[in-house]
């Protein structure tokens, strides 16, 4: 639209009475945002739209988090022991969605008055009612710019501390204490425990970024992954190879912490100051992101079940260094899932986790599988099932595996979506590295067990007619 | 095992041993053995290295390294401008290539084809290219993920990423059977031992990707790592040759505007698995035979179409003394390319490396082979181009079938959505 600037006259006072409400609003508001935060790529307002590209707005519904289910995110805050005011954000909301008001209203009188000096320009009316609708809507579009201009600031802030809210926790989910939900023998007692690391045989450990694995320990850091997928295939999982990298955008997605990921220089870094370029490995959460951004699919495509085989990197900032438990590369078998609604997901990580067992059980060493409290949990999972192996040297378990549910909460900032009649939905997401071959390496070793290769499709097939023969022997 | 991890020597040159303290062990790479090091290069060495500097094309600058001597003979012993001028002088000779094959050394600008392997595979039909077969059967997915996983990223999916993990265990496999004992390595390394292999990590036009905290680098290939696993070591010559194999990821930061390079052809990422051997002096002619035999052999097998090349001097790049590509037929793409290479560094790498063994009573450089078993992007390209029907269905060579539970083809199938991407989802205010 555009509107006539010579048309302007400043002495005339006559403002809409919407407009001296912006004017009241910009004297009593205080400067809110001086402090300048870390720019996040997930959400960009239109002022720095022209350094960084904004490559989604995530779907967020505002009024539904803050106020209709305000007691369940109060609930939710408390159990995560989150340092976080959700009426201080709600707070700003007001501020926001007040502002935001205005601005549709500014809007929707600068369309009429536009359409009205169309309509006088056609008529060839009365040339002064024509001017002060002129003036009047260059009063409009000055008001507007400059409200937008305040609301760039206020926008920024509260979206910034909405996207930080957590997503909703699921009933499973215990609050102070991990529950056992699955168990495979019991720790063994080990008189002289000895660290992985003690086998130099296998494993040439220099520092957390660089070690070595040879014979049987390189046979089963290969094959592993190898027979494991495959048992996932005959399960109807589609195999992916996934890029090693991605953007800043997927990882605050989906809260994975950036202080943990490397950032990959990139030639051209101004194409995407605010979105870098994250090391995070082809059997990483992140992995499967970049796949579902934006993506739209037909239901009838779900559930998507997905695998993949790669790398992880993750800079363990625990200190001191515990060997392959604390390096930042390791092999990993990524599962993900992607599923119409609430019980399909569940039903879905039911059979993974059971396939899982199945696999882990064949390692023929003492696991379990537990439900984390929600104050372990990332801000993006709504319930973890961690797959845990005993460490007798560290005497504690480690997380050998993981399977996450994320409910819709990363489908929504991704846009992730699938159409239902008119309306876009978002389908609910379980995402996890299912086995750490890397870490089941070490506590096999610390546990004294072999390291014997899950069974590959054709070996377990072999096994099974075996079995089946041996009925009628 | 290695007979002793040594972090310096008596060859290395003089101050060797206030380096070492200054700078600790790092600091050896940089450092040249005497004789090629300091004034010790007689008139006859530099016309030696400038000739065969002249062939390689684009390493070493002899002419530098002339005016440098020039300006040390006349420099006072002791100044300190003379050690300022003798580490610009090593600098130098770092950069200078390895020695040329002399059967190499005549070949002119062209390889030499040495032999074709497999018929010329014909159609009854217009083959497809790679992209085309990929996007028919939803394949794979490159399209809109720079802002999501970065420039050139993809997805591999189904019976793609089932074909790369049958692909490498066939390499595997087979590389197994000839005595290389598999190692899992790491992706991520010093920069000074990547340089040591002879790539540079800095400079307009590095392929080495820096990761920006740590400021260690991204392997481009397992032979980096497995290379830095010998660094500062020494062997019996009994215990020689080594042979290993890693499957890794390799990360290359260059990038092409070629039309022909587009798609998976040049990537930033893929998986490869690799052949290195450390060897005697002896051993490594042998031993690059024997690498190129079991490259041969994998690509006969999976039907391919493709010729040897011995590759001409300006093709070594800086630390071949001879190199071997393989080129396969494409027949979409109707290019030949290069599915793998291999090649004998001879002691180049173990000089930058300080990996020697002894030999009667004193010690050698050890020379080191590489070679690639299978490298994944392009041999998938090759391979299914070169397999595909007049229905669009590709056939699977037999040897790859018992990787993938069986199956003999890739069929048209609809198992996962079509590209179908949203621009925007408006949210209630």
């Amino acid at each position: 639209m555009i509107l006539d600037s010579a048309a302007f006259d400043s002495k005339n006072p006559k403002l809409p009475d919407n407009l001296k409400t912006i004017m009241r609003l910009r004297q009593a508001a205080p400067v809110l945002h001086q402090a300048r935060r870390r720019i996040s790529a997930l959400y960009v307002t239109g002022d720095k739209a022209k350094e960084n590209y904004a490559v989604l707005t995530p779907y967020m519904e505002f009024s539904k988090t803050l106020i209709d289910e305000q007691d369940a995110l109060r609930d939710n805050i408390a159990k995560r022991r989150l340092n976080l005011n959700p009426d201080e954000v709600l707070k700003k909301y007001e501020v926001y969605r007040s502002k935001e008001t205005l601005k549709a209203d500014l809007e929707l009188r600068r369309d009429q008055i536009a359409k009205e000096i169309k309509e006088l320009q056609k008529t060839k009316q009365d040339e002064s009612i024509l001017q002060a609708k002129k003036h009047e809507g260059v009063e409009l579009r000055n008001s507007l710019k400059s409200l937008k201009e305040e609301l760039y600031p206020i926008e920024d802030d509260f979206v910034h501390n909405f996207l930080k809210l957590p997503n909703g926790l699921c009933q499973k989910t215990p609050v102070d204490e991990s529950r056992i939900i699955y168990r495979q023998g019991l720790p063994k007692s080990i008189q002289e425990p000895h660290s992985h690391l003690d086998r130099k045989d296998l494993i040439d450990y220099r520092d957390p970024t660089c070690y070595y694995l040879k014979k049987e320990a390189a046979h089963f850091d290969y094959y592993t992954p190898f027979n494991c997928v495959q048992r996932f295939l005959d399960s109807g999982y589609v195999q992916f190879v996934n890029p090693d990298f991605a953007r800043t955008l997927l990882l605050e997605a989906a809260s994975i912490d950036l202080n943990q990921i490397e950032i990959v220089d990139e030639e051209d870094i101004k194409e995407s100051k605010v979105n870098l370029l994250h090391l995070t490995g082809g059997g990483s959460v992140a992995s499967f992101l970049g796949f579902i951004t934006k993506l739209s699919i037909f239901p009838t495509f779900l559930p998507l079940r997905f695998v993949a085989s790669g790398r992880e990197y993750i800079m363990q900032d625990e200190k001191p260094h515990r060997g392959l438990f604390t390096a930042t590369q390791s092999n990993c078998i990524q599962t993900f899932i992607a599923a119409r609604d609430e019980d399909e997901l569940d039903k879905e990580v039911e059979t993974a986790l059971g396939l899982a067992i199945d696999l882990f059980r064949e390692l023929d060493t003492h696991f379990r599988i537990v439900y984390l409290p929600a104050h372990q949990l990332t801000g993006a999972e709504s319930l973890r099932a961690s797959i845990q192996m005993y460490s007798p040297i560290y005497n504690e378990y480690i997380e050998v595996g993981h399977l996450s549910n994320y409910s819709n909460y990363v489908s929504k900032r991704l846009l992730f979506n699938f159409k239902d009649g008119k309306s876009h939905k978002f389908p609910y997401i379980a995402a996890g590295s299912i086995m750490n071959v890397t870490r089941i390496i070490a506590c096999l070793l610390e546990n004294g067990r072999a390291l014997t290769v899950p069974r590959s499709s054709s070996e377990k097939d072999v096994d099974a007619i075996k079995d089946f023969k041996n009925l009628f022997a | 095992m290695f007979l002793k991890r040594f972090y310096g020597s008596a060859i290395f040159i003089n101050n060797i041993g206030e380096i070492l303290k200054k700078n600790g062990r790092r600091a050896i790479h940089k450092q040249l053995p005497e004789a090629v090091s300091g004034t010790g290069i007689s008139q006859h060495d530099l016309e030696l290295m400038e000739r065969n500097a002249s062939i390689r094309k684009g390493h070493g600058d002899i002419g530098l390294i002339r005016e440098l001597q020039s300006k040390i003979e006349f420099s006072p012993a002791g100044s300190p401008e003379r050690s300022a001028l003798l580490q610009e002088f090593n600098e130098e000779l770092y950069k200078l290539p390895n020695q040329t094959h002399p059967e190499v050394a005549g070949y002119g600008e062209e390889p030499k084809i040495l032999q074709t392997c497999n018929e010329y595979p014909n159609f009854d039909f217009e083959p497809l290219a790679f992209p085309e077969i990929a996007k028919k059967l939803n394949l794979l997915r490159m399209e809109h993920l720079g802002n999501f996983t970065g420039h050139k990223s993809y997805y591999f999916m189904s019976l793609l990423a089932e074909l790369e993990h049958a692909l490498t265990q066939y390499a595997l496999e087979e590389v197994s059977k000839h005595g290389f004992d598999l190692y899992s390595v790491p992706d991520i390394l010093p920069a000074d031992t990547i340089e040591s292999c002879g790539m540079a990590t800095s400079g307009e036009r590095t392929q080495v990707y820096k990761l920006n905290k740590s400021q260690k680098c991204l392997s481009g290939t397992s032979e980096m790592a497995l290379a830095g696993y010998f660094m500062n070591t020494l062997h019996n010559e009994t215990d020689l040759p080594k042979k290993l194999t890693a499957v890794s990821r390799c990360f290359r930061a260059e990038t092409s505007g070629l039309q022909e390079e587009k798609g998976i052809y040049r990537v930033h990422q893929f998986t490869k698995v690799e052949m290195f051997s450390v060897c005697t002096a002896e051993q490594s002619e042998a031993m690059l035979e024997h690498f190129n035999q079991i490259e041969l052999h994998l690509f006969e097998r999976l039907g391919l179409h493709y010729k040897l090349l011995d590759m001409p001097p300006h093709e070594l790049g800086a630390p071949a003394y001879r190199k071997y590509d393989i080129e396969a037929w494409m027949p979409g793409r109707k290019m030949w390319g290069e599915i793998s290479s291999c090649s004998n560094c001879t002691d180049y790498q173990a000089k930058r490396l300080n990996i020697q063994y002894k030999s009667g009573n004193g010690m050698k450089f050890a020379h080191t082979v590489n070679g690639t078993a299978c490298a994944i992007p392009r041999l998938l390209i090759a391979l299914l181009e070169t397999n595909q029907d007049k229905s669009g269905v590709i056939h699977i060579p037999e040897v790859l079938r018992k990787y993938l539970r069986g199956q003999d083809k890739i069929p048209r199938r609809k198992i996962l959505p079509e590209l179908k991407l949203v621009k925007t989802i408006h949210s209630p205010l």
